[in-house]
């Protein structure tokens, strides 16, 4: 008991240490600002930098008989160095202004500098230390003149970056294939391409102490909710921690529900699906360096929406939107309900498959519900080592998996045949919903203890629990079950069916969108009648 | 000092009474016994009667807008008296969940899973309710629209498959019983399913200011009336005299579903429904005994009683009866009595009381 | 703890506090909670597949001693099903059921008695028939019907069966067609829905009746016969039961008559004598019904209509039966035919002074008030009754071909 209480009380004083050291940044404030000296602030850059090599400063002169020292300073490897060479330092060095045979020529100010010489697009000036140690990490050069205490930070960014391809983890048969990458303004550009509207705006924030990454979030102005946003500015900016890494890191600081299973914000790697969900009045959020952007506030019907579903027609998107559904259920209650039948409810078979099942369950060792447990958990194994290995080696994982697993096992009498057909078509299953499967994969073995114990009442209890807490679950302000659980008809056009396109009239109002108003076809939407389709008078 | 701050529509108010009664009305044995095929038209004679209960609950309702039945009973008979009557509903809330979760244990135990001892069954039971009622009620009351939904539909499938194997003759002959049979099966509907949304009168304050719950309810007991005599209906032509000897008539006439020998052993839908319905209730009972617990201690807040609440019903529905047969003798006999009293008489008294405190005190702008 | 207050905490988002620890101290009590809980129901009402005997039918005998009943259940041996599947269903060496009896004084105390002999648990939910022997049904059977109806894992939709001479004989068949006799006679059943000429009776129509006054309910019998040496069973007859107790039977043509009136011949086949020769009808939507009427002296008579629906399947004579007037004269032929079987039947079922057909119960439905003056003499009233019979035959088709194939046939 006491050695329990310590422990606790180190958790608790634990909390405390780490806020320390981000105060030191805040004193000495004036030692940050730059000095007209130039190699002042070359030695103290230098010491920041310390040992790192990759750190270049080129100091130089130009004008008349270079008289102006300037000293540029930057990152290899961050930066576009033809941009630095064409347009920095050639303009400086070789420009006219300098070398004409009239006297003093001096620049006023280095904004004029950056006004009339630098031809590059986009630059500012910068004042204090840390702007500048940002701004080249930024992958920026800086330019500091000697007698002038402010710097031009210069965008010359480059660096290598993967291509635009189809991501891994959301492929479609119809629509674009386009996929994020890890670079931040690439990525707002895809989305810009997509939503060409001055009221996308893209606010810029920077989270985390030593990684400072850039973070934008992305919405509409005029459809999304402001209290929205202004809710997820706080939540990000709340967060005061070390590094950020991935998108999941920021999705576990501001998300609503932590302890639960089910994740409350949706990710996706697909520019189209990113615009289209900024369409019905949510928020994105983009991060540098990770490909996965993420999406507030998210619905559970969301799991079973893919972005094709819009792309192709209504009967076979509906088709396709059951079909995750029935996926769901049998990867949630699949093995759960097969224990529970066999092993309580022998009722409710109907005869034949209940002698075939009896035939194969004859000669086991184990009783079903071990059984059961034994082989999820082999090919929960088997799932992990086939995403962990090397490419090359994965062929024999997955010939060992079925072979040994599935055959083998039942030929030796270990386990029953229909155990392993249930695990498969599981497995099966729970691929079709990517979204849901984690709190699936985990959901499933509660179910299976309360399926070995208590039967078919064990999985009814065990479910109902699962809705009141799917119930209780909001996202940002929004209701996880809508338009369940607050039944609104309206929403429900786009859940377990896709209405047919010219249907779907108004957003979503779980949203809480500020323009409800989407299209505004009369229903039945014919397109070989002329213009009387269109109520009222349409530009 | 509002110890509920949560909001529920007009809608779900309605569904949420629809749900309540639903469970009930699966485990209509009781009904039967007494008016035999005719119970279906005691749905509609119960209507009527459980609308005059409402029109008692809304006057109530009206002379204290916002307050909840036992914040009403303290306005209306002063801070002693009103506490005492107070615990008297508090007793009837405990008692009904106690019976409710009982007769769930049973119905789990004796079709379900024999062999499995009641604790189990209704421990399990109780921490799935608590679970609920921690999380909010409002959320609870938000999933009913789609419960609701849920169960209608199971329940008109399984009449559709059990079509072919109907009788109609079985409904004739038609109002041959003696009167007294009719008014006791009446008293009895009334009683037993439709009186209990008293139980409603600590969650309509929930309701937003210019809705009107007396509407809510009528429509929500009207649904569930025609619901019922639609049940009633269908058991009655599926069983024929059968129905009076076996213990759950809606079981029986699902059980005896085999359409092309691939669509048979319906009666797990119907157990998952029911298990369903159960919850729901015995959850807005476990509410509205730890709502008015809290009121009547004084506490700031509800969540730490949910557990005590909880428990207790657990240990009441334990001993409350000791054999099935006990179970059916009450429903016969002592039930409607029971019942009434809470869902009837209290209230009126507190009408009465309140519309003569308001002659006798006019000035006083509350009551 | 007071350092805590002067910095700002780590995550400041929803929770103010640092409630991790409490929440985890608590987490792991419930789950352990739960655990030990679950753990211990684990020995509760569960049954594994491999220690269930799973009865397909049941049979009853009396035995030489008189308050003894022989049990006989027939239960699948899964194994074997599996390897007789596999083998191509050629040479199954075992057999893929085997016959459990017992001898004891109830129908539960027989079955308490096979758990001392046998491995596994006996399960009743998928039995799908009841053969009761006709020694036993005319003793009563009464206590048979009772425990099965109340026993929770029996169905309601079991087909009941009197076999003529011992029902655990009937059991004990080979037959070519299924593997197992239980399967074969339940399926023999539900065929019979061609036929028309066998009552079906389910446990739950068999309890329906026994609770009217009047009504007496009926069970099919079932005999085995011998054909080039090998044993077979045939679906013959009606049993008649009066208090639980059987007391006579149908022939097939009464049985066929019987339901007619009940309405229950929905298809079937008669062949018609007519002048010229035999002629095959077969019927394929047929309705019966019967109403109560009330005479003009108060009284009340039965009036039985029947309307028969056919084609003719085949025609032995020489005759073009496909004339209007040869179909007029045809369905004359058919109507008094159906009128004979019915005839029949009432004469039988006056006869036994069973009210196999429900009249007493239509008179309780539409006429109450009569009902309550005739029910104590119900059986006398139920002899005194003579139902007009009106019957309407319709032959719609003639199949294929309409004329004859004899010679001069084709002008």
């Amino acid at each position: 008991m006491r050695y329990l209480q310590k422990l606790i009380r180190q958790i608790k004083t634990q909390n405390g240490i780490t806020i320390e050291k981000t105060s030191e940044n805040e004193e000495g404030e004036d030692s940050q600002k730059l000095s007209p000296d130039l190699k002042t602030n070359l030695d103290k850059i230098k010491k920041i930098f310390g040992e790192s090599c990759d750190l270049v400063v080129r100091e130089f002169s130009f004008g008349k008989d270079e008289c102006i020292k300037a000293g540029l300073v930057f990152i290899d490897g961050l930066t576009n160095l033809q941009m630095i060479n064409d347009n920095i330092i050639m303009p400086l060095l070789f420009d006219s202004r300098f070398f004409r045979s009239d006297n003093s020529v001096s620049i006023s100010s280095i904004e004029e500098l950056g006004e009339t010489l630098v031809s590059v697009g986009d630059l500012k000036t910068v004042q204090t230390l840390p702007e500048v140690t940002d701004a080249s990490l930024s992958g920026n050069a800086v330019l500091m003149i000697e007698g002038f205490d402010k710097a031009l930070d210069i965008s010359v960014k480059g660096w290598d970056k993967r291509a635009i391809s189809e991501p891994d983890t959301e492929t479609v048969v119809r629509g674009p294939r386009e996929g994020f990458i890890e670079n931040l303004r690439t990525n707002t550009a895809m989305i810009r391409r997509k939503v060409k509207t001055p009221a996308l705006k893209v606010v810029p924030i920077k989270i985390g102490d030593r990684t400072n990454t850039q973070v934008n979030i992305l919405y509409i102005e005029g459809i999304a909710d402001p209290a929205l946003i202004q809710e997820i500015k706080r939540r990000l900016s709340n967060i005061s921690t070390d590094a950020i890494l991935s998108a999941g890191n920021i999705e576990q600081f501001i998300e609503d529900a932590p302890s639960s299973v089910f994740q409350t914000i949706r990710y996706s790697e697909k520019p189209d699906t990113i615009a289209g969900k900024l369409l019905e009045g949510r928020a994105a959020i983009i991060i540098d360096g990770t490909p996965f952007v993420l999406s507030i506030p998210m619905l559970f019907i969301e799991n079973f929406q893919a972005s094709e579903d819009y792309a192709v027609r209504t009967s076979y998107a509906t088709s396709m939107r059951i079909l995750r559904f029935i996926a769901f259920f049998i990867s949630l209650f699949g093995p759960a309900l097969y224990v529970a039948l066999a092993t309580y409810h022998q009722e409710l078979l109907p005869t034949t498959l209940l002698v075939t099942m009896a035939a194969s369950s004859d000669a086991l060792p184990f009783p079903a519900a071990l059984e059961t447990g034994l082989m999820m958990l082999a090919f929960e194994i088997l799932k992990e080592a086939g995403v962990r290995m090397p490419r090359p080696i994965g062929q024999a994982v997955s010939i060992v998996g079925a072979l040994v697993m599935g055959q083998a096992a039942v030929e030796a009498g270990l386990v029953g045949a229909p155990i392993v057909i249930v695990i498969a078509i599981t497995a099966v299953a729970s691929f079709a919903i990517p979204f849901a499967s984690e709190a699936v994969s985990l959901l499933k073995w509660m179910l299976l203890v309360l399926a070995a114990t208590m039967g078919s009442f064990g999985i009814t209890i065990g479910s109902l629990a699962i809705v009141i807490h799917l119930a209780s679950l909001k996202s940002f302000g929004a209701d996880y079950l809508a338009p369940f659980a607050p039944y609104q008809t309206s929403d429900l056009k786009d859940t377990i069916i896709r209405a047919p396109l010219w249907a779907m009239r108004t957003r979503p109002r779980s949203l809480n969108p500020q323009d409800l108003k989407r299209q505004n076809f009369n229903i039945p939407y014919d397109p070989t009648k002329g213009n009387e389709n269109k109520q009222g008078e349409q530009k | 000092m509002k110890l509920e701050n949560g909001h529920v529509s007009e809608r779900a108010l309605m569904f949420s009474v629809f749900c309540f009664m639903q469970g009930t009305m699966l485990r209509a044995a009781f009904i039967v016994a007494i008016t035999k095929n005719d119970s279906w038209a005691m749905a509609f004679t119960g209507l009527v009667f459980s609308l005059l209960l409402i029109v008692i609950y809304v006057a109530l309702f009206r002379r204290y807008p916002q307050k909840n039945l036992f914040e009403i009973n303290e306005s209306i008979f002063g801070p002693i008296f009103g506490k005492l009557i107070s615990v008297l509903y508090l007793f009837f809330f405990l008692s009904l969940a106690a019976l409710n979760t009982h007769d769930l244990g049973d119905f789990v135990v004796g079709h379900m899973m024999p062999g499995t001892p009641l604790t189990a069954v209704i421990l399990l039971f109780m921490l799935v309710c608590v679970y609920a009622i921690r999380k909010g009620i409002e959320n609870l009351l938000r999933l009913s629209t789609v419960l609701a939904i849920i169960g209608v539909g199971a329940v008109v499938i399984n009449s559709g498959l059990i079509l072919k194997d109907v009788q109609i003759n079985f409904l004739k002959p038609l109002f041959q019983l003696p009167l007294e049979k009719y008014i006791q099966g009446t008293v009895t509907i009334t009683a037993i399913p439709m009186g209990e949304i008293v139980a409603f009168a600590m969650i309509v304050p929930m309701l937003d200011k210019n809705k009107s719950a007396g509407k809510a309810l009528a429509k929500g007991l009207v649904l569930s009336a025609i619901f019922l005599a639609f049940i009633m209906l269908r058991d009655i032509v599926t069983l024929g005299p059968l129905i009076t000897i076996v213990g759950l008539p809606s079981y029986e006439s699902v059980r005896y579903i085999n359409v092309a020998g691939v669509l048979t052993r319906m009666e797990s839908i119907y157990a998952i429904i029911l298990i369903s319905l159960f919850m729901f209730k015995v959850g807005i009972l476990l509410y509205a005994s730890v709502l008015g617990l809290a009121q009547l201690l004084n506490f700031k807040s509800y969540p730490p009683l949910i557990r005590i609440c909880g428990a207790s019903i657990f240990f009441y529905a334990l001993i409350v009866f000791e054999a099935v047969m006990e179970n059916v003798d009450w429903g016969a006999t002592t039930a409607p009595f029971f019942s009434l009293t809470f869902e009837f008489a209290l209230p009126t008294f507190s009408l009465v009381a309140a519309v003569i405190k308001k002659a006798v005190t006019p000035q006083e702008a509350e009551g | 703890m007071k350092k805590r207050k002067a910095k700002a905490p780590k995550h400041d988002l929803i929770r103010k506090t640092n409630r991790f620890p409490q929440f985890a101290k608590r987490a792991t009590s419930l789950i352990l909670c739960i655990g030990i809980i679950l753990s211990f129901s684990s020995c509760w009402s569960r049954r594994e597949l491999n220690t269930l005997a799973i009865v397909l039918a049941t049979a009853f005998d009396t035995t030489t001693q008189p308050e003894m009943l022989q049990v006989t259940a027939q239960v699948v041996k899964p194994g074997q099903i599996k390897a007789s599947s596999s083998a191509s269903g050629g040479e199954a060496t075992q057999k893929a059921y085997t016959n459990i009896k017992s001898i004891d004084k109830s129908v539960i105390s027989a079955y308490a008695k096979i758990t001392r002999m046998n491995n596994r648990t006996m399960y009743f939910s998928h039995n799908r028939i009841i053969i009761l022997s006709r020694e036993l049904a005319e003793k009563g059977i009464s206590e048979e019907v009772d425990s099965f109806t109340r026993n929770n894992e029996t169905r309601l939709n079991v087909y009941l069966l009197v076999s003529e001479g011992k029902a655990s004989d009937i059991l004990n068949e080979e037959f070519d067609l299924e593997s197992i006799p239980a399967n074969h006679i339940a399926e023999m059943i539900e065929n019979q829905k061609i036929n028309s000429e066998t009552a079906i009776t389910t446990l739950r129509d068999f309890d329906i009746a026994m609770l009217s006054d009047s009504t007496t309910p009926l069970v099919p019998i079932i005999k085995i016969y011998e054909t080039d040496g090998k044993n077979d069973a045939k679906l013959e007859g009606t049993a008649v039961f009066k208090d639980g107790k059987m007391i006579g039977e149908f022939n097939v043509s009464q049985t066929r008559g019987l339901l007619w009136v009940t309405g229950k011949a929905h298809q079937g086949v008669e062949t018609v004598q007519t002048d010229w020769g035999q002629v095959d009808l077969r019927f394929s939507h047929s309705q019966g019904s019967f109403k109560i009427v009330k005479n003009e002296d108060g009284s009340t008579g039965i009036r039985i209509k029947i309307d028969a629906r056919g084609c003719i399947d085949s025609n032995a004579t020489e005759e073009d039966i496909s004339t209007v007037q040869n179909l007029e004269k045809l369905e004359k032929k058919a109507e008094e035919y159906i009128r004979g079987d019915v005839e029949d039947a009432i004469k039988q079922a006056k006869a036994l002074s069973a009210d196999v057909f429900g009249f007493g119960e239509a008179i309780r439905r539409d006429y109450p008030k009569d009902w309550e003056k005739m029910k104590g003499n119900w059986d006398k009233e139920f002899l005194m009754l003579e139902p007009e019979i009106e019957i309407t035959v319709s032959l719609t088709c003639t199949g294929g071909i309409g004329k004859p194939i004899v010679p001069g046939g084709a002008e």
